[in-house]
């Protein structure tokens, strides 16, 4: 019994088996779930690190976003859709920091006048499953002093899908007429899901506050769904509120379908989307603006103003009776 | 005096008022052959003069001493405005007892009418509204109420243009208006004054479109006659005034387009100063027979009358009462106010408007103001090389002599200016 | 062609002005929903806070325009603030201040209370003579406030720290236009008091004041807020370049003073003055109801690059008066 273990040169060879085994068997449960793919403006060196939110009224002509997650796979995909509806592709560079996308937006009233939406999509096979991964960015190219000649050009101010994009999300609520933003805490923002052009039904969206609050929903046969933004802003201090304090959500969905297929030398059985898009919100007006003051103040001052001009009237019709002096020495 | 003298002697003045009117008729109706036939309505207007007191009729008569007085108001009360002014010689002497011997003939003849008429106007007036303009109509006030009329002084203020004297002056027009609602037991409501308002400005229209008669050269309408019609409005309904008015501007057009005119080749004058008023129109009647013709005046008993229109910005009392009183006082050209300047410059326009030739500036004596603004106004047409005379005179007929000879001299000047230049 | 002149200068300028101002009314507020848009330079009142407005006020890019470093202003992005001045005086010069008595809505919504107060039957008020020379310079002080201040938010002024963005279009925030023009297009947002911050709040109470007074005002007092508004003193400044002018030959003013009795904002100049020819004042809105009074031949004109659309006839006068009497009014 006891000459079995110790029979050293047998406790070698089933270690070295053990450890043989242990590499050599791929290991599912290890390798996570890949994030899905953001994109962050890219710091722009004297103006300030991350999170500095774009300028909505000051337009830049050269825009630069970084991707957020690295891609593993090499095989970057990247679209812009400009206001005009033309599809051109940016530069996409690999630095040591990232990936950085980049795409000029030339100044004045003209096609690229609007809303620019670029796509980055990154597809790799992982574990079998083919990933796609699609990050999209709205940036609003616009200055007051170029007009606002597209309020009711509804071409200018809807966006539309991409037929290239595997799955995105969109969302025609985000901005005005005037190309202002125009998302407040609080308001219901109904999202549609497509994929390559199509409704996606079926596909789960999560949308995630800036602080950390989120909230998930399936989308309808239509590919839409909705949220209901949160009200998350209560400085300590009235005199740290700030009406125009930006604020970024996110929403991400995915969706997943069973199918065949080879890619980049690598089979896979099934196919995840992931689309993400961020956006903004500020402090709803609701909360630092009161009506019924507002009513109240006009309303007592012609009260006021009315009952005095009355009385004046009225003293007006009796001629003066009485003359005061002054008894002082 | 004795009763029964004072009597007799009103019946003499009686007498002599109506031999005067005659006279004057005389001169107009009969030695005028020319004249348009709708002339003859007001040589009829006229003849009333011969009985003044049987101008009144059924309505309550508000008797005024001034043009200040506002005619819309008495007018939207339902009663007849009655002119106390008047020219008679008659009437001068009879008011002389009650005023001093150096008194305005005008103011004399006032209290002529009120005391050899007492009885019948006592009986006929509601009230006599006196505006307080000259110092003489000033005083008047307590000698007519001596009378035993009912007064009522109409405060006019000594300026026009200052802010205060715009509130006095409305001030004093609505305490008017209250008495004569008051006197005549009727309100005076939106709907009447507005109706008053545009039965005076028809008469206005009218009256321009005679006027504009006279800017013909040579003129429709002899300054004589012009007088007339203006003076029959003083006494006679507004609606049938305007009516008669409108026919014989009817008449004078058609006599234009015939080449009927009055005064041809005679020099054109300008007459202004005191007002020349029925039955005795002494100074225009001597001046036409000396060869002018008066194709305009500047005197409130003919064109100031009419020359000035109401406006309502908004059809309520608040608005058209102050817009009648305004009326009356601020394009107002009688020399009772500090500043004669409105008056000059009115008097420069007429010129320049009517091709006036030359300027008979009349006074009566007794009347300081007029006096006193000769020189402004001799100034101004000195400067404008507007030649023109000054005539010192009152009712009397004694000077009719020494007046003609004097308008002789004139016209004769003025035609040899004119074959000069 | 004589009998033409005739037939107008007997017209009705009042009705004919009533007209022009419902369609100017209906063009400036909702002329954007049929896609009209006049431009930013307008000489009149026509509130971009309301949505679907025709046009926008100049004054609101002269405050935006103001809020720039001086150094800016003085170089080359002050061009843009000229140009603006440039485009607003092109504008003006053609209807000289007719802008206000016939185009601003503003002004139409006053003249549609007076009327409301006429049939009421409630006597109007007038300022006497010192008020109203005291009171006629409060519109330059706004004028010089509503460059001044915002000019303060980029620049520090006369030593004070620099303005809070709150005050970048200061005069929109007491401006009655502002809160009640968008009650037209069913828009009562405005009429709240903005709590964000200590500024906000005071600025849009103060508007509130203003808009209750603003009613009473103008209920009272005909073109109440005529007599305040910084546009009219602006407009002023060009007056003398104006192609629309209203003229009067002093010599024929017999001093009635019926010009002066009709006028909306009470201007005693037009009676007053016999020497000046042009006598288009500071307040005057040139809505031409004193050419309408006049009954002296051709004493007040209303020309246009020398030709007279308008004058004071005696015909006009006497058939104007007779026409009202029949009409009752």
């Amino acid at each position: 019994m006891t000459g079995t273990l110790r029979n050293f040169p047998q406790k070698r060879y089933m270690l070295a088996v053990l450890i043989l085994v242990a590499v050599a068997t791929p290991s599912y449960a290890r390798i996570p779930d890949l994030e899905p793919l953001y994109l962050t403006e890219a710091p722009a060196g004297k103006r300030g690190g991350p999170g500095q939110f774009e300028s909505e009224h000051r337009p830049i002509s050269l825009r630069r976003y970084r991707l957020s997650a690295s891609t593993l796979y090499g095989s970057l995909q990247a679209f812009v859709r400009r206001p005009d509806g033309t599809v051109t592709v940016p530069q996409i560079e690999k630095e040591k920091e990232g990936v950085t996308v980049s795409f000029q937006t030339p100044f004045g009233d003209g096609p690229m006048h609007g809303i620019h939406t670029l796509y980055v999509i990154d597809q790799g096979v992982e574990n079998g499953r083919l990933w796609v991964r699609t990050a999209k960015w709205h940036t609003v190219h616009h200055s007051c002093g170029w007009g606002h000649g597209y309020k009711y050009d509804k071409d200018r101010i809807l966006t539309e899908p991409l037929d290239a994009a595997p799955l995105e999300i969109l969302c025609r609520e985000f901005w005005d007429g005037n190309f202002h933003s125009k998302v407040q805490s609080g308001d219901r923002l109904q999202f549609r899901v497509f994929s390559y052009g199509v409704p996606a039904a079926g596909a789960e969206v999560r949308l995630t506050s800036g602080r950390g609050w989120s909230r998930r929903a399936v989308t309808a046969e239509d590919g839409t769904a909705s949220f209901q933004l949160i009200r998350d802003y209560y400085p300590e201090r009235w005199q740290d509120f700030d009406r125009r304090h930006r604020e970024r959500f996110t929403v991400v969905a995915e969706s997943e379908i069973q199918r065949q297929g080879r890619f980049s030398g690598k089979d896979y059985g099934r196919i995840r989307y992931i689309a993400s898009i961020p956006w903004t919100y500020t402090p709803s007006r609701k909360e630092y603006t009161s009506s019924i003051f507002g009513l109240s103040i006009g309303f007592i001052t012609m009260a006021l103003a009315a009952a005095g001009i009355y009385v004046y009237r009225e003293r007006r019709m009796r001629p003066y009776r009485e003359v005061a002096f002054n008894e002082k020495d | 005096m004795e009763p029964d003298r004072t009597e007799r002697l009103r019946r003499t003045l009686k007498k002599r008022l109506a031999a005067e009117t005659r006279e004057t008729l005389q001169w107009t109706e009969q030695r005028n052959t020319g004249s348009p036939k709708a002339m003859r309505y007001f040589y009829d207007v006229f003849r009333r003069w011969e009985d003044p007191a049987a101008l009144v009729g059924d309505k309550p008569v508000i008797a005024t001493s001034c043009m200040q007085v506002p005619l819309e108001l008495i007018l939207a009360c339902g009663a007849v405005p009655l002119r106390l002014c008047n020219g008679s010689h008659a009437l001068e002497q009879a008011g002389s007892e009650f005023l001093p011997a150096k008194a305005c003939s005008l103011v004399r003849a006032i209290m002529g009418m009120i005391s050899v008429f007492r009885e019948r106007l006592q009986e006929r007036l509601s009230l006599v509204v006196v505006p307080t303009t000259c110092d003489q109509k000033r005083k008047a006030v307590e000698t007519i109420a001596e009378g035993a009329f009912k007064v009522y002084p109409l405060e006019v203020p000594p300026s026009k243009h200052t802010e205060e004297a715009e509130v006095y002056w409305r001030n004093a027009v609505k305490k008017l208006a209250l008495t004569l609602e008051k006197v005549t037991g009727t309100r005076i409501t939106a709907g009447r004054l507005g109706g008053a308002v545009n039965d005076v400005r028809q008469a206005s229209a009218q009256y321009r479109r005679l006027s504009r008669m006279q800017q013909h050269d040579p003129p429709l309408l002899s300054g004589k006659d012009m007088f007339l019609v203006m003076n029959g409005f003083l006494f006679d309904d507004v609606n049938q005034w305007t009516a008669a008015v409108a026919r014989l501007n009817d008449e004078l057009d058609e006599r234009k387009q015939q080449g009927l005119f009055a005064g041809k080749g005679a020099p054109r004058i300008l007459l202004t100063g005191s007002p020349p008023l029925a039955p005795g129109f002494k100074v225009p009647l001597l001046l036409e027979e000396a060869g002018a013709v008066i194709v305009a005046d500047e005197v409130c008993s003919c064109s100031r009358l009419l020359d000035d229109a109401v406006v309502c910005g908004e059809p309520k009392l608040y608005d058209m009462i102050p817009a009648v009183a305004d009326r009356y006082l601020k394009p107002c050209t009688c020399p009772i106010f500090d500043s004669g300047e409105d008056r000059r410059r009115k008097l420069m326009e007429s010129v320049r408007r009517f091709d006036v030739d030359g300027v008979v500036y009349q006074s009566y004596s007794g009347c300081q103001l007029y006096q006193m603004e000769q020189r402004g106004v001799g100034h101004v047409f000195r400067e404008a090389d507007i030649p023109m005379l000054f005539v010192e005179t009152d009712y009397s007929p004694e000077d009719r002599g020494q007046l003609s000879t004097r308008f002789e001299a004139f016209v004769e000047s003025i035609q040899s200016r004119k074959r000069r230049i | 062609m004589k009998k033409i002149k005739r037939f107008f200068y007997s017209a009705d300028i009042d009705r004919f002005r009533f007209y022009v101002q419902i369609i100017s009314f209906g063009v400036l507020i909702y002329g954007g929903c049929l896609a009209l848009d006049l431009g930013t330079h307008l000489p009149t009142f026509a509130c971009p806070f309301a949505a679907g407005a025709g046009g926008t006020c100049y004054l609101f890019p002269l405050q935006h325009q103001a809020n720039m470093p001086l150094r800016q202003l003085l170089g080359g992005r002050g061009i843009g603030l000229l140009s603006g001045l440039g485009g607003f005086f092109l504008f003006f010069i053609f209807f000289n201040k007719s802008w206000c008595g016939f185009i601003c809505p503003l002004g139409a919504i006053q003249d549609w209370i007076t009327r409301l107060r006429v049939r009421a039957g409630i006597r109007y008020s007038m300022y006497s003579k010192a008020t109203f020379q005291r009171l006629k310079k409060i519109k330059y002080l706004l004028l010089i406030l509503l460059v001044l201040l915002p000019l303060g938010i980029s620049n520090s002024l006369f030593g004070l720290p620099r303005l809070s963005h709150d005050f970048a279009t200061p005069y929109c925030m007491a401006c009655p236009g502002r809160t009640v023009l968008p009650l037209f297009s069913g828009d009562a947002g405005q009429l709240a008091v903005d709590f964000s911050s200590a500024t906000t709040t005071v600025l849009t109470a103060l508007g509130m004041t203003v808009t209750g007074l603003f009613f009473v005002g103008a209920f009272v007092k005909r073109r109440f807020f005529c007599f305040f508004c910084p546009m009219s003193a602006l407009q002023y400044l060009f007056s003398k370049a104006g192609l629309l002018r209203l003229t009067k030959d002093g010599g024929k003013c017999t001093r009635c003073g019926n010009c002066y009795r009709v006028c909306d904002m009470g201007i005693r100049e037009i009676a007053e003055d016999i020497e000046s020819r042009n006598i288009v004042k500071d307040d005057c809105m040139m809505c031409f109801k004193c050419v309408a009074a006049c009954p002296e031949e051709n004493c007040l004109k209303v020309s246009f690059l020398g030709a007279t659309l308008y004058a004071a006839t005696e015909e006009g006068f006497f058939k104007r008066s007779s026409r009202e009497e029949k009409r009752g009014t």
